[in-house]
């Protein structure tokens, strides 16, 4: 191990001697360049098989997986937030969905955003781990803005991270 | 040139580029605070708040409820814990975690630990009258 460490030692000091800070840079410079015009690995996109890649307008998308409401992200809010004049719910539906892209599961929050008329865009009915009505706390049909400030009024639903599930 | 002057440059840039890496991976939820998550967390909230007046507030009325006479068992019977799915451990496991994540460490010293057997007992008898049940405890508190 010592004779190796001296090898790799020996070799940094003439590498050091020999290369200018000047040569790594524009060597840097040119690497970035040309993977910039050729791709140079494939990419894979996180999204359900035969989905919309990564759209958070899309019902394919892999955190919309138990998404049964309108997508905020198509009503002037994003994946995670919502909608100026709305306000998300504190009563939640909580679920796990699949992300192709690393293979591991992860806690998703339901909230709907509540306080304006339905946004009546991007209508979305997947329902992973929905239960019927017998279950309420499995359920996902419920209008969750009962327990909203602002009232009754569903606008939209988002779709919060919360962690990454255990097995 | 020698092939340290020709080829150096690159293979500095390259080993740099191999350094930024990627972050590491975000490790998973503990089981109980998963449970809590999946369970729990949709009426009682990421921050045990609940909804004044409908959810109670795990941070002040978990503690309160289960040190008062009669708590213990009125806190090991409410809906949301014989209704749970989760097997009777991983019951006790996410009741101890809600203790201890929301009502402190001095809390959790007060407070013995739920146990798997006490959750199976209190499924046996199923709790119908909640609301009176839960006043009776908080009554019980407040003469203390």
């Amino acid at each position: 191990m010592a004779r190796y460490d001296d090898m790799v030692e020996g070799f940094t000091r003439r590498l050091a001697k020999t290369v200018s800070r000047r040569s790594v840079l524009r060597a840097l410079g040119g690497f970035l360049v040309g993977a910039a015009a050729v791709p140079v690995l494939p990419v894979k996109r996180g999204h359900a098989a035969g989905g919309a890649p990564d759209d958070e307008t899309s019902c394919d998308y892999w955190r919309y997986c138990a998404m049964d409401g309108f997508i905020c992200a198509c009503c002037g809010g994003t994946a995670r937030a919502c909608p100026p004049g709305t306000e998300a719910a504190p009563i939640t539906w909580v679920g796990t969905c699949r992300n192709a892209s690393d293979g591991r599961d992860y806690i998703v929050s339901y909230n709907d955003c509540c306080g304006k008329s339905s946004c009546g865009r991007c209508l979305c009915n997947r329902n992973e781990g929905d239960r019927p009505l017998y279950l309420p706390a499995n359920a996902n049909d419920y209008n969750w803005c009962v327990g909203s400030k602002s009232g009754a009024p569903y606008h939209c639903t988002i779709s919060r991270i919360m962690g990454v599930a255990t097995k | 040139m020698s092939l340290l002057r020709r080829f150096g440059p690159g293979l500095v840039a390259l080993a740099l580029g191999a350094c930024a890496g990627h972050p590491a991976a975000e490790p998973p939820l503990s089981v109980a605070r998963q449970d809590y998550y999946l369970h729990c967390l949709g009426c009682h909230g990421e921050d045990g708040a609940g909804l004044a007046g409908q959810v109670p507030d795990l941070r002040t009325d978990l503690a309160r409820l289960a040190s008062a006479p009669g708590g213990r068992a009125y806190v090991l019977r409410v809906p949301g814990v014989t209704q749970s799915n989760l097997a009777p451990d991983r019951v006790a496991d996410v009741l101890n975690y809600t203790v201890r994540e929301f009502g402190g460490a001095e809390v959790a010293r007060r407070i013995a630990p739920f146990t798997a057997a006490e959750v199976a007992e209190a499924r046996a008898a199923p709790l119908l009258e909640i609301t009176t049940t839960r006043a009776r405890v908080i009554a019980g508190s407040d003469a203390r």
